[in-house]
């Protein structure tokens, strides 16, 4: 018996012990070791409009700075009331480089030599230039050559690349990855940005050019008209078919904790919608508004809208009861009349209370009526939170696709390098075909009614939007034209207003305190932890910028 | 229940009737002696029956005793004598016993030693005395007894887990807990889920279902030394647990019940608000009163004004008292455990059946555990055979939601305002079964009686644990034994929102699949021997462990079947699927020397090998030494009044592996379909790393035991210092490398302290007795090292104000860090000159400490004939807390201190309106921040701009922690059991009934000090982020019954 119970015991001992076994018990079934890199491509394609985490960044800071939108809480609170949150600001930071740039950067080594990868490698080079931009745009000199690769190289504390040296290394890698595009170098499988047209990516990549280009062009001018005009020779998107606007899919829309991993739908839309949005939906601001309705812009009722909510559904935008009609209709008769309330700056929604004083006869006295026979317990003059502009429910779909660039803002970016420095083509050419393209889109993507041809041509018409004689002026109308076409793209929206100084925005009159400086702040802070988890090239950065946790120090592309 | 109660006052009755039979008496007297001379308080005692005495001064007694009876004579120190009536006197000569002095502890490989062979500490707990009050949770029964084991229990009740810390943190991430060793077999004490920043629920863990009445005593293995032998997984201590066996007196059956029923009510509460303003903001309420609900900064309560509210019912504008309290219900628990066991010299069976069911405090929510328990032991010859089968069900429903999560109702109904009663919500639903919109659907304050009747959440647990030894008796001095243990665990999690549940419009169910397999084998040799002077043991083993979990998820969210809570009913489902599988094969071996029982040597070496290591880096070999010298052989003569004295000091070395996987990158696809893309992306949150080697921690222990007062009082003392090195640690790294954490060997974390136990019979006479115990220790955590460049690591994150709890270089481990005030060369805190508010610093600074600055427990019993009275109190002193519920309650206006200024605010904004001004108005009264404002010259001026109380609570509460981090430290009294055992001749006379008690028990009965206001000290909402408290429920406290008997 002792005989048998050593024989057994040891051998279960040496069988136990073989390096092979051990291997194969430290192998997790359920993961893969090996992955197909167009899948990460995939996941980054997605990851910037379709995280919740990261794209809450926009409606709490961007849309307040660039004042398209005010008065729900989330905006209001942060970025209306220029309100540092360490937690907030960090949402970029957190979210793209641990996501879509561990991705690129894995995935991008993993498919460098191997030739049916080839475009695959092209587009997610193209891609990770995009997403670095996205992040030194937002906080200036940042991580971008050494990041993604601690598990690569075992690099863990990643330098700050300044600015400078970043958009010249987008310059040089774009130019790398369209050279490396190439009709035979195998499918980019999955991508819903492009469907795998690699002529689209190659594209993309140019018009990216021009957008970096016109970036720079106050503090490096030369350089820029260089880079431009050598993208223009290489070709960029010549019409709307050539949009680079990420696909993203229906799906029920949830705050849930999976809906921060499910990238699939459209983010920024689902927070338009608002997560109590009978009670905190998405307004405009009275910038944006006054800058459309204003100028008789056809786009006015199309991307805004009045609506009651007491009705609505608790899972999508049916039930509001639209007013728009009726209140502008009535606005335009009575001029003298207080009828639409607007958000200015700083403020929130209850801040400026609506009161509705019934114009017997209106069109709005008529739906009221209406709406009051439907609804017998509900009287919609006694709270009118309604006669505050909102964003049209076709913005709240989760499918709206996710905008990276399209052929207006490439025709926008034209025309300013026509002004600027007269090459290109002709600047109001340029500048009207971007007004349509910008027009279209609504349609296009959206849809919405599509904006007829005299209800632009009424448009352009206007002495305030006709291409103006003098640069300045000319500076001004594209790029308000461009803050416009960028509602859709908050990123470059907040940057090109940075860069441009076009449209003027004013800062908020302090009906709310401003918490952390009364101007409009031009970049977010670095992440507080960055100071204890990568100390020394945190240091090096701040010392290159005037103090650190101030956002009001410019950033290096953006010059008076 | 009742029925119970009834045959218990019918026994009662009877036990006290025949009481008062007489006795036959006869006197019996004499003297009892030792050597020396009289010894005083020896105990006399009439064999079989609870008359006794103690001897006097002079070591005279005098007792009523029978001719034939026996008397039984014992005194602490000596062999006990007894000796037939067979007269009127009887003179007894004590002989002194060193054996009677040797206490037997349960050491590592659940050999029995001789506790003064050891070189080290160990502390023990009865499983009587866990059993005690009835704490149907075994491991929040520890709490207060042993120096240097802290114990924490969670928000989450009975349902709940408890966190076990044995001399601080060894490891800067990881749990720390320490290792269970069931009868010799590790246990399996995963926890399911913890709540975290986002909250969520506490799943319990593998402890918290344990049967307590099948415990017979928990050995507690503080050190390294102690635990060397149990290798990687015992580097944070090992808690020994031996269950019951068979009963081996002289029955051959014995049949024992034993049942307690408690009923529970909230030990903390959350009403301690201001009774003067109402429901809204600014001053103002709502006319639709479905806005500001949560907000308590209306205007002055006022009974004649009467709203309407979301459901169409009036009420008064009146403050509610006690809102919170009645949301909550009394709670019940009762347990009843049978046990039957079987006796016939050789062979053993002991079954035992218990079934507890608790009906929380929370309404419509309640779990029952079933466990069943056989175990068989026998000999055939030279074999020994013990077999164990341990069977649990536990299923609970509804268990309460923690911390910032959505369905957390403490945290939904603490923010409530004073003038909104929680009963108006019982309208939580609308004629179609949807949410009814009371508070403009606002998804962070969901009605509580929605997340309660409506939502609903459910698990199940199977649990299966077995093992079986046999031991082979080759000859005396030798014998070898192999034990093999396995534990399958299935647990399943399904946690249902109704469609239009805000934040969850659409309806989720999310069924959790955890099955657990582990499996345990082990062969050991024991060599005994003595020759003259000498006794050696020598033991060498092998052991192999096997883990292998699988984990499914499945998430259904689009409900379009609302009629069945089923999978199939929702519109998207989706899968995730998780492993871990794990091999560690050892060997280990130890020597023990001793001499003239006085001197002894130890010396253990194990060696591992992990497969989570890689291969050339997964073997690794520590060792541990130690000694002990029983000084007091030494004395000759007169040994009363020091009887043992002993000195120790041990050295170990343990070293630890990891978790698997950790050596290269995975990859996965998406738990969510996209049809014609696939969303793949690199699965590692860290980055993993080939080199690791394992962690080594080294420890040196020293201390004393002595008993003193032929043994009636007796102190320890310990000294130990612990260093890990080389840790395996997930380091945080700056998210801009990629990853957000990597795996590493670094860091140096330390641990030292003082433990001291003191035990004492303070007083003993014939009939009364006083014992009390004091346990004390101090542990210093202090985090040494980190990694190059690298001077913090996050181990918990608060929901709000951006803090968090970390290892922080050079500071103690658990610092609270966040944003701190502003403040200037005199500390006082700088104002903004526009707003009025106060600055806060840009940086991240240290706000206080999670950890405990010294620990310790009291116990007593006082005796009084068959009545005694047991009290037990823990003392924890020197954590801090970051209160988020505090915070919530100055943020909405609930806290009494937000009224400083409202009045005067209100009436600054009359007289501003009556003014006509809307801006540039300076306001003449309101609150004032006490701090100073910056003259831009480097000099300060105080600050004197009033703001709105409103806007101020609203911003601090918002921005700045250490107003709400509080000093956590407190007293407890943790049990209180009062007890009758009733004696023998009091039962029948045959013998049938062994033994009768009955005892009022009570459990958290009351917090004798605490600092921090509304909330239990022990609220945190899960076990890992220690420091952060958010929406605690009210805590527990249970009074009951419970009632023994023995046949």
């Amino acid at each position: 018996m002792k005989k048998i119970f050593y024989i057994v015991a040891l051998s279960l001992v040496f069988v136990s012990c073989s390096d092979e076994i051990y291997k194969e018990i430290n192998t997790d079934p359920t993961k893969a070791s090996q992955f197909n890199p167009a899948l990460q491509l995939t996941y980054s394609e997605l990851q910037t409009y379709g995280d919740m985490n990261y794209v809450d960044v926009h409606r709490l800071y961007i849309y307040a700075f660039t004042q398209h939108l005010m008065g729900c809480w989330n905006t209001t609170n942060y970025g209306g009331q220029h309100r540092m949150d360490d937690n907030e600001m960090a949402r970029p930071w957190n979210n793209l480089y641990p996501g879509a740039m561990r991705n690129l950067t894995d995935a991008i080594a993993k498919s460098g030599d191997e030739p049916t990868y080839k475009n695959v490698n092209a587009a997610l080079r193209i891609y990770r230039v995009y997403v670095g931009s996205l992040l030194t745009d937002y906080y200036g000199d940042v991580p971008y050559t050494e990041t993604g690769l601690a598990y690569l190289t075992g690099e863990s504390n990643p330098k700050y690349d300044t600015q400078e040296e970043l958009y010249k290394l987008f310059f040089s890698e774009l130019k790398a990855a369209a050279a490396q595009l190439d009709v035979q170098g195998g499918p980019i499988t999955s991508d819903p940005l492009f469907e795998g047209d690699v002529e689209a990516w190659r594209l993309f990549a140019n018009s990216l050019r021009l957008r970096y280009a016109m970036r720079i062009s106050g503090v490096l001018p030369d350089l820029a008209k260089t880079e431009f005009e050598s993208a223009l020779e290489d070709g960029v998107m010549a019409s709307a078919a050539d949009n680079a606007c990420v696909k993203h899919m229906n799906v029920a829309y949830s705050f849930g904790q999976e809906s921060y991993k499910d990238f699939r739908g459209n983010a920024l839309a689902k927070y338009f919608y608002g997560n109590d949005p009978s009670n905190n939906p998405t307004y405009i601001c009275q910038t944006f508004w006054e800058q459309l309705y204003n100028n008789n812009d056809p786009r006015t009722t199309r991307l805004c809208r009045f609506y009651i909510d007491d009705f609505m559904s608790l899972s999508s935008a049916d039930g509001r009861i639209d007013m728009t009609d009726a209140v502008i209709a009535t606005q335009k008769a009575n001029p003298e009349s207080e009828i639409i309330y607007m958000v200015p700056p700083g403020y929130f929604s209850w801040d400026n209370w609506p009161s509705y004083t019934d114009i017997p006869g209106s069109a709005l006295a008529n739906q009221i009526a209406d709406v009051k026979a439907a609804h017998p317990d509900y009287n919609p003059g006694e709270n009118p939170r309604w006669l505050l502009p909102k964003l049209a429910n076709n913005f709240l779909r989760s499918d709206n696709p996710g905008v990276l660039m399209t052929y207006a803002e490439v025709c926008f970016l034209r025309a300013e390098a026509s002004v600027l420095w007269g090459i290109g083509g002709e600047a109001k050419a340029l500048y009207e075909a971007g007004i349509r393209a910008a027009m279209d889109l609504l349609a296009d993507y959206y849809g919405c009614t599509a904006i007829t041809d005299s209800e632009y041509a009424d448009y352009i018409a206007q002495p305030s939007i006709a291409f103006g004689a003098a640069s300045e002026q000319q500076k001004s109308q594209i790029n308000t034209q461009a803050w416009i076409l960028h509602f859709h793209n908050p990123a470059e929206a907040w940057a090109n207003v940075r860069r441009s100084d076009y449209p003027k925005l004013k800062a908020p009159e302090s009906k709310n305190p401003l918490i952390d400086g009364a101007d409009i702040p031009v970049r977010l802070c670095y992440p507080l932890k960055e100071e204890t988890y990568s100390k020394e090239e945190y240091e090096q950065a701040k010392s290159r910028v005037a103090g650190t946790y101030d956002w009001h120090a410019r950033l290096w592309w953006d010059v008076k | 229940m009742k029925i119970c109660f009834r045959h218990l006052l019918c026994l009662l009755a009877f036990v006290l009737g025949s009481a008062s039979v007489a006795f036959a008496q006869n006197t019996v007297t004499g003297t009892v002696e030792d050597a020396d001379g009289p010894l005083i308080g020896a105990s006399v005692l009439v064999k079989g029956t609870t008359r006794g005495t103690i001897t006097d001064f002079d070591g005279n007694y005098s007792i009523e005793a029978n001719i034939g009876d026996e008397l039984e004579f014992s005194y602490m120190g000596y062999s006990a004598q007894t000796i037939a009536v067979n007269g009127n006197v009887i003179n007894v000569m004590m002989q002194e016993d060193t054996e009677v002095l040797s206490e037997v502890v349960v050491t590592a490989m659940g050999i029995k030693r001789d506790k003064k062979a050891l070189g080290y500490e160990v502390g023990e707990m009865k499983g009587e005395d866990l059993t005690k009050a009835g704490n149907p949770n075994a491991a929040n029964s520890m709490a207060g007894r042993v120096a240097g084991l802290v114990v924490q229990e969670t928000a989450g009740g009975a349902s709940g887990s408890t966190r076990v810390v044995l001399r601080g943190a060894t490891e800067i991430t990881g749990d720390n807990q320490p290792l269970y060793v069931i009868d010799g077999v590790p246990m399996d004490n995963t926890s399911f889920g913890q709540a975290g920043t986002e909250g969520g629920y506490d799943l319990g863990n593998g402890l918290s279902s344990l049967n307590p009445d099948d415990i017979e005593s928990m050995s507690v293995l503080k050190g390294p030394a102690a635990a060397a032998l149990y290798g990687s997984r015992a580097s944070h201590g090992v808690i020994l647990i031996t269950t019951k066996k068979a009963d081996t007196g002289d029955a051959k059956w014995s049949v024992e019940y034993n049942g307690t029923i408690t009923l529970d009510d909230q030990l903390s509460k959350w009403d301690n608000v201001q009774q003067v303003y109402g429901m809204g903001s600014e001053g103002m309420y709502n006319v639709d009163a479905v806005s500001n609900t949560n907000k308590s900064w209306g205007p002055k309560a006022d009974e004649g004004l009467m709203l309407r509210y979301y459901d169409g019912q009036e009420h008064p504008f009146k403050i509610i008292p006690n809102n919170t309290a009645h949301f909550f219900e009394l709670g019940l628990t009762a347990t009843n455990t049978a046990v039957v066991s079987m006796n016939t010299g050789k062979t053993g069976i002991r079954f035992a059946y218990s079934d507890m069911r608790n009906k929380d405090i929370l309404p419509n929510s309640n779990m029952s555990r079933n466990v069943l328990t056989l175990r068989a032991n026998t000999s055939i010859g030279p074999v020994d055979l013990d077999f164990n089968v341990n069977y649990t069900h536990e299923d609970v429903k509804n268990r309460p939601a923690l911390g910032d999560d959505k369905s957390n109702v403490g945290k939904n109904l603490m923010t409530l305002s004073t003038t909104y009663d929680q009963a108006w919500l019982k309208n939580y639903q609308n004629e179609l079964g949807e949410y009814q919109n009371w508070n403009g659907m606002d998804p962070y304050n969901v009605n509580p009686y929605w997340e309660i009747y409506k939502n609903k959440n459910q698990s199940y647990k199977d649990l299966l644990r077995m093992n079986g030894k046999i031991v082979y008796n080759i000859i005396p001095q030798l014998k070898i034994q192999a034990t093999v243990g396995a534990e399958l665990n299935r647990f399943q999690f399904s946690d249902f929102k109704y469609p239009t549940t805000p934040g969850y419009e659409a309806g989720r169910l999310q069924n959790s699949y955890y099955n657990n397999r582990m499996i345990n084998a082990e062969a050991l040799g024991i060599y005994t021997d003595s020759w003259g002077d000498f006794d050696f043991t020598a033991t060498a083993g092998m052991n192999i462990y096997n883990v292998n979990n699988r984990t499914v998820i499945n998430t259904g969210t689009d409900m379009s079947v609302r009629e069945v809570i089923a999978m199939s009913s929702f519109e998207e489902q989706s899968v995730q699927e998780e492993a871990y599988t794990k091999r560690i094969v050892s060997v280990f071996g130890s020597m023990n020397l001793g001499w003239r029982h006085m001197l002894y040597l130890d010396a253990t070496v194990r060696g591992d090998k992990s497969s989570t290591l890689a291969a050339g880096k997964n073997m690794y070999v520590y060792p541990s030494v130690s000694g002990s010298w029983v000084f007091s052989e030494l004395i000759t003569g007169n040994r009363k009044v020091l009887p043992y004295g002993k000195v120790r000091l041990s050295w170990a070395e343990v070293g630890s592996d990891t978790d698997p996987y950790q050596l290269a990158l995975r990859y996965a696809k998406s738990q969510f379909s996209y049809t014609g893309y696939t969303i793949g992306s690199v699965y590692s949150n860290l980055v993993p790393n080939a080199d690791l080697k394992p962690t080594r921690t080294r420890s040196i222990e020293t201390g004393f035991e002595t008993k003193w007062c032929n043994s009636r009082i007796s102190l320890d003392f310990t000294f130990y210092h612990q260093k890990s090195r080389d840790q395996i640690i997930a380091m945080a790294t700056s998210p801009a490398s990629g990853y957000e954490y990597r795996l590493i060997n670094a860091g140096e974390i330390l641990n030292q302290g003082f433990e001291i136990t003191f035990g004492a019979r303070l007083v003993q006479t014939k009939d009364f007795s006083w014992d009390l115990n004091l346990n004390w220790s101090k542990n210093n955590n202090k985090v040494l090292k980190l990694v190059e460049g690298t001077t913090e690591l996050e181990l918990a994150k608060a929901t709000w104000c951006n803090v968090y709890v970390s290892a922080r270089e050079g500071e103690d481990y658990g610092s609270i860090c966040g944003p701190a005030l502003a403040r200037n060369a005199e500390g006082r805190v700088i104002v903004d000159g526009t707003t009025g508010l106060p600055k806060y610093t840009t940086e991240n600074k240290v706000l206080g400490n999670a950890q405990w600055d010294w620990t310790g427990g009291l116990s007593t019993t006082l005796r009084y004939k068959m009545v005694s009275l047991h009290a037990l109190f823990d003392v924890k002193v020197g954590a801090d807390i970051f209160s988020m519920s505090e915070r919530s309650a100055y943020e909405t206006g609930k806290a009494k201190e937000t009224l400083v200024g409202r009045a005067e605010w209100y009436k600054s904004e009359e007289e501003r309106k009556a003014a006509g001004v809307t801006s540039g108005w300076k306001a003449t009264g309101g609150y004032l921040v006490d701090g100073v404002i910056d003259n831009g010259d480097g000099t300060y001026r105080e600050n004197d701009i009033y703001i709105n109380p409103e806007k101020y609570w609203y911003e601090v509460s918002r921005n700045s922690p250490e107003l709400f981090i509080y000093d956590n430290s407190y007293i407890k009294c943790r049990e209180l059991t009062l007890t009758l055992d009733f004696p023998r001749e009091w039962l029948d006379k045959k013998g049938i009934v062994k033994h009768v008690g009955i005892s009022f028990v009570a459990r958290n009965p009351f917090i004798v000090w605490k600092n921090i206001k509304d909330i239990d000290p022990d609220a945190q909402y899960n076990t890992s982020g220690l420091g952060l408290e958010y929406g605690s429920l009210p805590s527990r406290r249970s009074y009951g019954l419970n009632f023994n008997i023995k046949f």
